[in-house]
């Protein structure tokens, strides 16, 4: 059932077993999940079918750290993120794949990490999410896909540097896809234009109900057994801390950890290449396409892709932080790539020649780099208030010097093992890569970057972001230590849960909507056993 | 969109012709690392692997994976590069000054 919250009178009381807050990737697997469990569920979105301009404005707010940007532009946290049906799937890339075992281990000398569940708890969780984000199955060993496809197989794997596959699934819109089986359902009503502005409870242990508002003023609450906050990784500790009954400092947060630990990807422009592999050996960089042919979505097409990613025991014995490599490859010497001064492609093509190892390919570098967890970089509440009158959202985004030295050190330790390897040489250019506008033109494609070493600022260099919320009510065993436990409950109340990135116990560097789907189904079944 | 470097191939003392890219790069590799002295970048570079080759690109790709290997590299405009096959670009540009080639 679909209800619109404005038509509702005030005072309504929706009663449920489960409440889950947010309808985006998490919030709308979990309301699948649980439409044959027996279970009543209320959805709450706050927005409706399209995007709207006042609603987009309740995400708005304060970004007083580093700047949220892409590469070439700042970007506001009302953009970033889609707050109506479906949420940022509306806008997702679609890129899938698991995060790695090193992800959920502890690290050496971050201030927190690690997961108090290991990667295998997960490997039949993202099985069933394959379905959901629509790729053909959890299967990423790309020795597996050159066998199912054309694609090559990887032109280098070695203890530090592994082939990784992507599958692609955009677009996938969770709203547009998931929508009407949940609206038909007997079991779910879905209530549209609805915002939470309170968990409310007496003791801070227990939720008693949501309180609800619209735009227009109609005020609501929703009684349930248990509650699911899903309104991704900025926005749970923001409601979190916005519910203040019991204590001034939020819900959840008797140890001072909600919001705190905020990660994103960190995405760089890093540079060039040459390599003695033939482009049509490198095409898997730019993938294939493979149609799904089981289930209800048979007959979508979706992509896979290979990308260079550091290997798990490279990132535990150098103690660093993970880090993916997509790879854009021209043919050399036809496609190159502009060049402002120094040593450039025909020079160092010159030298493999000469050495006996020909270079063939021309490749531009992208980079998405992990960031460890920092107290410091935190979600909190501005003094501003937004349309429904509750405190705007400040964020704190931090990195530092230490970042920028491990992304560095990756870096130039894959360009070593790439010549080790004779594979080729890399350009390592952060700060000096300049994007043209011509880069629309496929075949074209590396002229639309610019090489400029003399422009290399390696204490300054730009650093982009994946878009991707992380770690802000991260799961930990020590609630000293984090928000949720390895249930996603919030450590101190026995009836909320939280679902999302937000939960996230290190970042690692893997997109995680495909993990976000996998942790909801999980806590499908939790909350199907538990409750 | 060609590379940026177009030269003419050039004619080397005691090595032979040349690609000119190689020599441009070589005086990148002197400008960046400060090396310019011949003899102790000859000495510096490792043995011809058959013992009879002069060019000095040869004889340093012998080695290069070593080098890559124990991160004895070099950093020209941003390109990692084998120290030796730094070197040997260096060679080959100082034995084309003073208008040799």
């Amino acid at each position: 059932m679909l209800i619109d919250a404005r038509t509702l009178p005030t005072g309504t009381v929706g009663r449920a077993d489960i409440c889950v807050i947010g309808s985006g990737a998490a919030g709308i697997t979990l309301a699948m999940e649980l439409l044959d469990s027996g279970r009543r569920v209320l959805l709450v979105e706050s927005g409706g079918q399209q995007i709207d301009a006042a609603t987009t404005d309740l995400y708005a707010g304060e970004s007083v750290g580093r700047p949220i940007r892409s590469l070439t532009q700042e970007i506001g946290l009302d953009a970033i993120r889609l707050r109506f049906f479906g949420g940022t799937t509306n806008h997702w890339a679609g890129a899938c794949r698991p995060l790695q075992p090193v992800d959920f281990e502890p690290r050496a000398g971050f201030a927190v990490s690690g997961w108090p569940i290991d990667h295998a708890e997960l490997l039949p969780y993202w099985a069933r999410a394959a379905d959901y984000v629509r790729i053909t199955d959890a299967e990423f060993d790309p020795l597996v896909w050159s066998q199912r496809t054309d694609l090559p197989p990887p032109v280098l794997d070695t203890a530090m540097i592994e082939t990784i596959i992507f599958q692609n699934t955009a677009p996938t819109r969770f709203g547009e896809l998931y929508g009407a089986d949940l609206v038909a359902s007997e079991s779910v009503e879905v209530w549209q234009w609805a915002n939470l502005v309170n968990l409310a409870t007496d003791d801070g242990r227990h939720i008693t109900h949501a309180d609800l508002r619209t735009l227009d003023g109609t005020a609501l609450r929703v009684e349930a057994d248990a509650f699911v906050l899903a309104c991704g990784g900025i926005e749970n500790a923001r409601l979190l801390l916005a519910s203040t009954d019991a204590d001034p400092a939020g819900i959840g947060n008797e140890t001072d950890q909600v919001g705190r630990h905020f990660c994103e990807h960190f995405q760089i422009y890093a540079g060039f290449g040459l390599l003695g592999v033939a482009p049509e050996e490198m095409r898997a960089f730019d993938g294939t396409q493979v149609t799904i042919t089981e289930g209800r979505h048979a007959g979508f097409v979706h992509g896979v892709k290979h990308a260079w990613s550091l290997t798990d025991d490279h990132v535990r014995s150098t103690a660093t932080t993970g880090m993916e490599v997509q790879l854009v490859v021209g043919a050399h010497p036809e496609i190159g790539w502009k060049q402002s001064t120094g040593a450039d492609a025909a020079q160092i093509g010159a030298l493999l020649d000469r050495g006996g190892h020909p270079a063939e390919s021309a490749i531009y570098l992208q980079v998405l780099a992990e960031q460890p967890c920092n107290p410091d970089s935190r979600v909190t509440l501005a003094d501003a208030r937004d349309g429904l009158g509750m405190r705007r959202v400040r964020l704190d985004w931090q990195y530092g010097p230490d970042d920028r030295r491990r992304i560095l050190d990756n870096l130039r330790a894959i360009a070593e093992e790439v010549g080790a390897t004779g594979l080729g040489r890399l350009q390592i250019t952060p700060g000096g890569v300049a994007v043209g506008l011509e880069g629309a033109i496929r075949g074209e494609f590396l002229t639309a970057y610019e090489s400029r070493p003399d422009e290399i600022d390696e204490a300054d260099f730009p650093i982009g972001v994946g878009f991707h919320h992380l770690c802000t009510t991260r799961m930990s065993a020590d609630p000293a230590e984090g928000v949720v436990d390895a249930d996603c409950r919030v450590h101190a109340v026995d009836n909320l849960w939280i679902a999302g990135s937000s939960v996230f116990g290190t970042a690692g560097v893997a997109t995680p909507t495909y993990s976000i789907v996998a942790l909801a189904i999980r806590l499908a079944d939790h909350l199907r056993d538990s409750l | 969109m060609p590379p940026t470097t177009t030269l003419e191939p050039v004619e080397v003392p005691e090595i032979g012709v040349v690609d000119g890219a190689l020599i441009a790069l070589g005086e990148r590799v002197i400008a960046v690392t400060g090396e310019d002295d011949l003899d102790t970048l000859l000495r510096a570079l490792p043995a011809s692997p058959d013992g009879g080759s002069d060019d000095p690109v040869t004889a340093a790709a012998a080695v290069t994976a070593t080098e890559f290997a124990a991160g004895d590299t070099v950093v020209i405009d941003g390109w990692v590069l084998a120290v030796s096959e730094a070197r040997a670009a260096a060679v080959l540009a100082l034995l084309c000054r003073d208008g040799a080639c």
